[in-house]
């Protein structure tokens, strides 16, 4: 009884290493805030915990659209909640984590704050599929594992999404 | 696109309409031989498209360098998160009860609704008996109203008050003839 409660420790442990850190990015990316990342990511391997079965365990790739699928929803749960709240808060961590990165490097920051500009200019929806593809490199089949979307309509939100990128990003050039 | 520009490229608004949607997954490599070729083959006539792709292209690669750079994004869960989902993962009652804190509440508060109702009609149940031993009221299991109430005490004592009467009216009954009397009449 013990030892498979070890066993099952050791699993969830190596679990958490491999999977916290493309967990992290993604949903500091989603929610622009990375204490809420840290939050969001605890919350995914909490409801994992809750849900724990072989079946889940023994798929790699199961797991692992599973794992991004979750992180999305508390994404989504933790904007709707900031938003009820205050965009204030929202606002102000990204312009601190912004600074941080002027700090380290300018140029680096520079195409970061791009970056953060035209994907705020995205609904939730189209931003999880932007950062799934664009930055984790994921097929279209495997975007559409996590969100559950057909992969037609997967390219339609991504034609949508870079339409609104490129013209938030002139727009702030022109500026 | 204004016709005139779709007329001078040689390509007709359907066709534009058809093939930008598709821009996205040609250069995400997704879309099949047959309608890449189809696309490629849009792109090499129509000047607008490939405008409209180098803007895309343009903010993908942006994106796309941007995820390459150096991440400040911390890649590991500090070390008491870390420890509070081994802490759930070894207790998952716990976890249970933590999650289903409002439905416990709610079902917790139910009940003890439902017990303070069951004692009130004990205690209900427990007064209408001393009354009916008290003679005050005559039916322990019926509930009644005080008009009744008062109209069956009136009832109680004009009974009470006939039997009285009847009772002065009549004839003493004889007092039972004692051993000791029997003697004496020997």
């Amino acid at each position: 009884m013990n030892g498979s409660e070890n066993i099952q420790n050791e699993r969830i442990e190596a679990i958490i290493s491999k999977y916290e850190g493309i967990l992290l990015r993604y949903a500091a990316r989603v929610v622009n805030n990375y204490d809420a990342a840290q939050d969001v990511v605890q919350e995914v391997f909490i409801r994992l915990c809750e849900k724990w079965c072989h079946e889940l365990e023994d798929n790699e790739s199961h797991l692992s659209s599973w794992l991004l699928s979750v992180a999305h929803n508390c994404c989504v749960d933790h904007i709707r909640k900031e938003s009820r709240l205050s965009r204030l808060h929202k606002d102000d961590s990204a312009g601190k984590s912004h600074v941080t990165d002027a700090e380290i490097n300018k140029k680096n920051s520079e195409v970061s704050d791009q970056a953060r500009i035209a994907l705020d200019s995205l609904e939730i929806r189209e931003r999880q599929i932007v950062v799934l593809k664009v930055f984790e490199e994921k097929s279209y089949r495997e975007i559409s594992e996590i969100t559950g979307l057909s992969e037609t309509n997967i390219g339609f939100i991504l034609h949508n999404s870079m339409k609104k990128m490129a013209d938030t990003l002139q727009k702030a050039n022109g500026k | 696109m204004k016709k005139n520009d779709q007329e001078k490229h040689g390509v007709t608004t359907v066709k534009c309409e058809e093939v930008q949607p598709l821009l996205v997954s040609y250069m995400s490599h997704e879309l099949g031989q047959s309608r890449s070729d189809f696309v490629r083959e849009h792109l090499r006539k129509c000047s607008n498209c490939q405008k409209v792709i180098n803007d895309m292209q343009s903010t993908m690669d942006l994106l796309s360098s941007a995820a390459k750079m150096p991440s400040h994004i911390p890649d590991r869960l500090t070390p008491e998160r870390r420890l509070k989902i081994n802490w759930y993962f070894k207790h998952p009652f716990l976890l249970w009860i933590e999650r289903n804190i409002l439905l416990i509440s709610m079902v917790i508060v139910s009940l003890l609704f439902i017990l303070m109702a069951i004692l009130m009609m004990q205690k209900r149940f427990v007064d209408n008996t001393s009354r009916f031993e008290n003679g005050e009221i005559y039916d322990v299991n019926v509930i009644r109203t005080e008009s009744d109430m008062q109209r069956l005490k009136k009832e109680h004592m004009q009974r009470m008050n006939s039997n009285k009467e009847e009772q002065a009216v009549s004839p003493e009954t004889p007092a039972p003839v004692t051993e000791n009397k029997k003697e004496e009449v020997k």
